[in-house]
């Protein structure tokens, strides 16, 4: 079996960055302030929950969610 | 084929009470082998039977399968074993029935009965049955190649082809209008199209994607000089099918 291959130089460097990011963002949550970081796909996304959203909440934006991005219908063949 | 069930010809309907209360107790299958081509053949006009039902499951679903069969009047005949062929076979209606968890040239089961296509069979109440897509029956039917599979390889390429063709002249976006067409190379692990269905799409190219696809595609020179020569006046997309035609190396993927 072939040794993995080494991650490249800069691999230490972006996992950093983004612990940084991520550690700020939930110091940020837990004082109630702004995200230094917000996700922008968070903004976006018409049917996103706030972190402390009820089970019904989830379960009302899982249907949103289905109506906006309905499953392809199966092919049907009559015999 | 075990001695107890007798060597008819069946087609899918002759198990419509039994793959109803597949359906009913929630069984996640699909409908592979003769009686899946038979199907597709119907819909050409084309008439085939097969001695037996093969049907697709997960190694957990035939597990289910097999204890509850016996309460629905199916018989275990044969259960599989390790190292064997993964199937088990039961006996229904004096029918014979094929449990396979494992066959070549499909995915996963799971996956197969995702892309099934649903059969309605009109003169059995509406029951609905899901029948593997005619492009893994394909597939599956070229991976085996068995003397009898040869016939219905065909059956299933003529099935195929009319699909490639009628997205190629009917879809709207690229995507919807090449994906059965990739589908078949795919499957078939050629680079090029075989030229009678080359042919057939040429006159209902339109997109700049088509006529990449088919000089990419293109079974011989011949042909993929007929497809840029007939490619809309635009000095971008000849580039572009001139680069492609020049790394086609016909001589050696033939």
């Amino acid at each position: 079996m072939s040794e993995p291959k080494p991650m490249p130089a800069w691999w230490a460097e972006h996992e950093r960055r983004s612990m940084d990011q991520r550690n700020a963002n939930e110091a940020a949550f837990r004082a109630g302030e702004t995200l230094p970081y917000p996700n922008p796909w968070d903004v976006w996304d018409p049917t996103k929950l706030p972190r402390d959203a009820s089970p019904e909440a989830y379960q009302e934006s899982y249907k949103a969610f289905r109506k906006r991005c309905q499953p392809k219908p199966r092919k049907r063949h009559i015999l | 084929m075990s001695a107890e069930t007798a060597k008819a010809a069946h087609t899918v309907e002759d198990f419509a009470g039994f793959l109803e209360d597949l359906a009913t107790e929630g069984f996640v299958y699909s409908v592979i082998g003769g009686c899946a081509v038979a199907a597709y053949a119907r819909m050409r006009g084309e008439l085939v039977a097969s001695v037996d039902l093969d049907i697709y499951v997960s190694q957990e679903t035939l597990r289910d399968l097999l204890q509850w069969a016996p309460r629905r009047g199916a018989r275990v005949v044969k259960r599989p074993r390790p190292r064997n062929i993964q199937v088990a076979f039961l006996a229904w209606d004096g029918k014979e029935i094929n449990a396979l968890t494992e066959t070549r040239g499909l995915p996963e089961p799971g996956v197969v009965a995702r892309g099934a296509r649903d059969f309605v069979l009109s003169e059995h109440g509406g029951t609905v049955v899901p029948i593997a897509d005619p492009f893994d029956i394909l597939a599956n039917k070229l991976a085996v190649r068995r003397e009898k599979d040869l016939p219905h390889i065909d059956i299933m390429m003529r099935f195929v082809e009319e699909e490639v063709v009628t997205a190629f002249a009917e879809e709207d976006l690229p995507r919807e209008r090449l994906a059965p067409a990739q589908r078949l190379l795919g499957i078939r692990k050629r680079r090029a199209l075989p030229k009678t269905l080359a042919e057939r799409l040429l006159p209902f190219a339109r997109l700049p994607a088509d006529f990449r696809f088919l000089v990419n595609h293109a079974p011989d020179l011949s042909f993929a000089q007929d497809v840029v020569s007939r490619a809309p006046v635009d000095a971008e997309l000849c580039r572009e099918l001139d680069a492609i035609l020049a790394s086609r190396r016909f001589d050696r993927e033939a």
